[in-house]
């Protein structure tokens, strides 16, 4: 990711050049709406720290495409949000406590306002935005530089899009007008038990990719970035319509478990998952040595993510420990990120193995209701790194639960192949069904017991298992003894102990 | 209310991560597999949520969710947070962390500094606390005075006077382990910077406490503007200064030069001299002789008779009522890993 608008535009193509040397094959472009909005409300695309399509034609020159984010609020660690003061300061765009107060977030040294995503006035604000910005964007769309367009409240803390707590805004409340498609009868059961829990009903980001295919961008390059809990996924693609969601990778506080487990939901659940990655720490986030985002990252793209972008590619105002420094040069530690990136290249791509269980939408929408009405300040708890099933209050999910539907889920068979590369969208969303009702039997089993996480993949028609080890010293992985799986014997010893968090990848053995 | 409209640049990794952890032991990094073996690390944080006086849930920072049995009330939070191996403890009932943003959101506005949204704030916590809605351990609360904006404010002016330019710089042994340059313009900072650039501006920097510190002046002032302050140590030394509980100690590692404060403002001498201070009560003038005779001063001696004649108006800890160190200090104690934070010494 670069942060073009922080970089002097000379420095541009050595940025661009620098990545592209270290093995990415996409620039992501986060655009602040914030940074393009003059004081009398007009955009500016053309100055020259502003200027998106001469940097889009620095990326292009390089032989690169390119993931553009329009936000509203796009990455972390952009003041006030990257919200203009004119809509910030906004009352009728503010979220409300129950008082009809503003809800004020910390945007450190001091707060900002959040806005309210069920506000009528907000949403007209930002779809505006939008589309003025993919006009900007249009001739890049067109020649194919823009791979992906990702849209929605991106940053993992604060702004969390599915039924936020703390809002009371007019337009969120139960007696307004319903705001999702009424033929989602999942959605419906979700929303009627939020509203019975709070009295107001929740919006998602799909008004937020409506506005983008408005504006002109084809659907299969929409992506929604989702803030936290995963669960949310299949709303904001069922009401988007898109397929691909981008999610931020848990901090590696969230641990072995929590992150693969995150991941495979969130590949279940969404068809394709664009991941990011951090690669460095806004400066208000708990800092993260580089080895142990390192180790986070392998987890996580090991775990199935598509494609991922490694956030704070080049240090901008506000970023620390990006792979570039602030003039361009490569950090040390970027060598290491270029690593995983050729050994990203070397996980098995093909179809994931295991069974179809399709779980209801159904009850999907009523563990996302029951894990996003809860009284813990989730934000906060989710800047410091706790998983969404951590903070769920007593009685509303239990781990039995969460993990139970995360079987059912993640033991489904999805294509799966690399992204950007040959196409803009990650997956083509075709779920196949036909082994329903064995997956239990044909989930490879691990001993000792939780000391790794198992993916199999079926690639051009040989087997492979991924294994991130949860725990140090020495995993077997047992075959299945069902289905697909059943002529398949022995047990197989990973060829050395693992250190915790270690990845490894068993090729053909069970081909 | 936002106040952000600095540069930040500078730093790696590593130079933000041995920075944070220098004052914020608990921040430290984990490895992703530390987690599955959360249940034997110490330290971390308890935060409980109860209702009528039950356990609704508790979390705790490095366990995840944990069972709290010999929890009958609030009044057993410190009790549940020893047997988690914590220091650190906070327990909400249902419905406070709603009415802190309830209390922020109606009193907070458009127009107010950072300093007036940071009081505001705390002061909302504090009648959480006041009311028993919601309990801190270590219970700084109760022992630290809010101050007025305009004190804040007064004290922030002599901390780091407008247009000037503070540095702090870490060694170990002859490595540069981190720093930070801050410059001040108007009410905030307008550059927060690492030890890249700091190396840009200055070149080779070896530990050598005699040297060090002018090279630094001399490229800061080029290239910034005065400096208030400049604090150079080895990263340990500095560390063990803040987690003591010695009167004197500042002013003692000043004397044998294990730390080096140039320029000294005069609200650092009198902070050096704290624990003397309240050794002979009011007698400051004899204090400051004190630490001149000690060559604390060094240089400055002139400077520093004329701090004398200033104190009541330099004195930090007087002036907020509160001193920050000890704020810190009882921060740093209580972390469980703060003698030791980061181990990235191998980290490649």
């Amino acid at each position: 990711m670069v942060r073009f608008s922080t970089l002097d535009p000379s420095l541009w193509p050595r940025a661009v050049r620098a990545l592209a040397d270290l093995g990415f094959n996409a620039i992501d472009v986060p655009l602040v709406w914030r940074e393009h909005e003059r004081d009398d409300g007009s955009l500016d695309f053309t100055s020259p720290r502003l200027d998106v399509a001469a940097f889009l034609r620095a990326v292009s020159s390089a032989g690169l495409r390119a993931v553009v984010r329009l936000g509203p609020w796009p990455v972390s660690d952009v003041p006030a949000l990257g919200i203009p003061d004119r809509v910030l300061h906004d009352r009728r765009c503010q979220a409300r406590t129950r008082r009809q107060n503003p809800v004020y977030v910390l945007d450190l040294p001091g707060f900002a306002p959040l806005p309210s995503v069920a506000s009528v006035a907000y949403r007209e604000a930002a779809a505006a935005w939008i589309t003025a910005a993919v006009k900007a964007l249009e001739p890049a769309l067109r020649d194919g530089t823009v791979a992906r367009v990702i849209v929605g409240h991106g940053p993992p803390a604060i702004l969390r899009d599915d039924a936020f707590e703390f809002d009371h805004h007019p337009d969120a409340r139960g007696d307004a007008a319903p705001v999702l498609p009424p033929h989602r009868r999942g959605v419906d059961a979700a929303l009627d038990e939020v509203k019975r829990q709070t009295g107001h009903v929740v919006e998602f980001s799909g008004w937020l990719v409506r506005a983008a295919a408005d504006a002109g961008v084809e659907r299969a390059r929409i992506a929604v970035a989702i803030a936290g809990s995963v669960l949310t996924s299949p709303l904001a693609c069922a009401v988007g319509a898109t397929r691909v969601v981008a999610m931020t990778a848990p901090p590696p506080r969230a641990g072995v478990s929590g992150i693969w487990r995150q991941v495979r939901f969130a590949c279940a659940l969404g068809a394709g998952v664009h991941l990011d990655l951090r690669a460095g720490n806004p400066p208000f986030e708990p800092p993260t040595r580089a080895t142990h985002t390192l180790q986070a990252a392998r987890v996580a793209i090991a775990a199935g993510a598509c494609d991922f972008t490694v956030q704070m590619g080049c240090a901008g105002d506000g970023w620390v420990g990006a792979l570039l420094d602030e003039r361009a040069e490569v950090r040390a530690h970027a060598a290491r990120w270029s690593a995983l990136l050729a050994w990203a290249q070397t996980l098995p791509e093909g179809r994931e193995l295991g069974v179809t269980v399709p779980m209801s939408l159904d009850e999907v929408y009523e563990v996302r209701a029951s894990t996003g009405v809860h009284p813990l300040p989730m934000g906060l708890l989710a800047w410091v790194g706790f998983a969404p099933e951590e903070l769920t209050a007593r009685d509303a999910i239990t781990a039995t639960r969460w993990v139970d539907a995360e079987g059912r889920l993640t033991a489904q068979s999805v294509p799966w192949r690399r992204a950007l590369a040959t196409g803009p969208c990650a997956c083509d969303g075709a779920w196949a069904d036909a082994q329903a009702a064995q997956w239990s039997a044909l989930a490879p089993r691990v001993s000792p017991e939780g000391a790794a996480l198992v993916r199999a993949v079926e690639s051009h028609g040989r087997r492979a298992l991924v294994v991130a080890s949860a725990v140090e010293g020495p995993i077997r992985v047992s075959p299945p003894t069902s289905g697909r799986w059943s002529d398949e014997a022995g047990v197989i010893d990973t060829p050395r102990p693992l250190p915790g968090g270690e990845v490894m990848v068993l090729r053909e053995v069970l081909s | 209310m936002s106040g952000r409209a600095w540069q930040l640049a500078g730093f790696d990794a590593r130079s933000w991560h041995r920075l944070v952890t220098l004052v914020a032991p608990g921040f430290a990094s984990h490895a992703p597999a530390a987690r599955e073996r959360g249940a034997r690390v110490e330290g971390g944080l308890l935060f409980v949520l109860y209702d009528e006086g039950e356990v609704v849930r508790a979390i705790h920072s490095l366990r995840g969710p944990v069972d709290l049995p010999m929890w009958r009330s609030p009044a057993d939070l410190a009790a549940c947070a020893d047997a988690c191996g914590s220091h650190f403890a906070v327990a909400a009932a249902v419905g406070a962390i709603e009415e802190l943003y309830e209390r922020v959101g109606g009193r907070l506005h458009r127009g107010d500094d950072v300093a007036s949204g940071l009081l505001l704030a705390l002061g909302a916590a504090r009648e959480l606390i006041d009311e028993g809605e919601l309990h801190v351990i270590p219970s700084l609360a109760r022992g630290v005075p809010l101050p007025p904006p305009e004190v804040l404010r007064r004290a922030w002016d002599h901390l780091l006077p407008d247009g000037h330019a503070g540095v702090i710089v870490l060694f170990e042994g002859v490595e540069l382990e981190t720093a930070v340059v801050l410059r001040r313009r108007g009410a905030g900072l307008d550059r927060v910077l690492g030890p890249e650039v700091l190396r840009r501006m200055v070149g080779r920097l070896d530990g050598d406490l005699r040297r060090d510190p002018r090279a630094v002046r001399e490229a800061v002032e080029r290239e910034l503007g005065p400096m208030a302050f400049g604090v150079f140590a080895p990263t340990t030394t500095l560390r063990e200064l803040l987690m003591s509980r010695e009167s004197g100690a500042w002013a003692g590692a000043l004397a044998r030069r294990e730390v080096v404060l140039d320029p000294m403002p005069p609200w650092a001498a009198v902070a050096a001299g704290a624990g003397a201070l309240h050794a002979v009560g009011r007698r400051s003038r004899d204090v400051l002789s004190t630490l001149d005779a000690l060559g604390v001063f060094g240089p400055f001696s002139k400077r520093a008779r004329e701090v004398g004649e200033l104190l009541g108006s330099v004195d930090v800890r007087a002036m907020l009522g509160f001193d920050p160190l000890d704020v810190v200090g009882t921060i740093l104690r209580g972390s469980a890993n703060a003698a030791h934070p980061d181990d990235d010494d191998h980290e490649p």
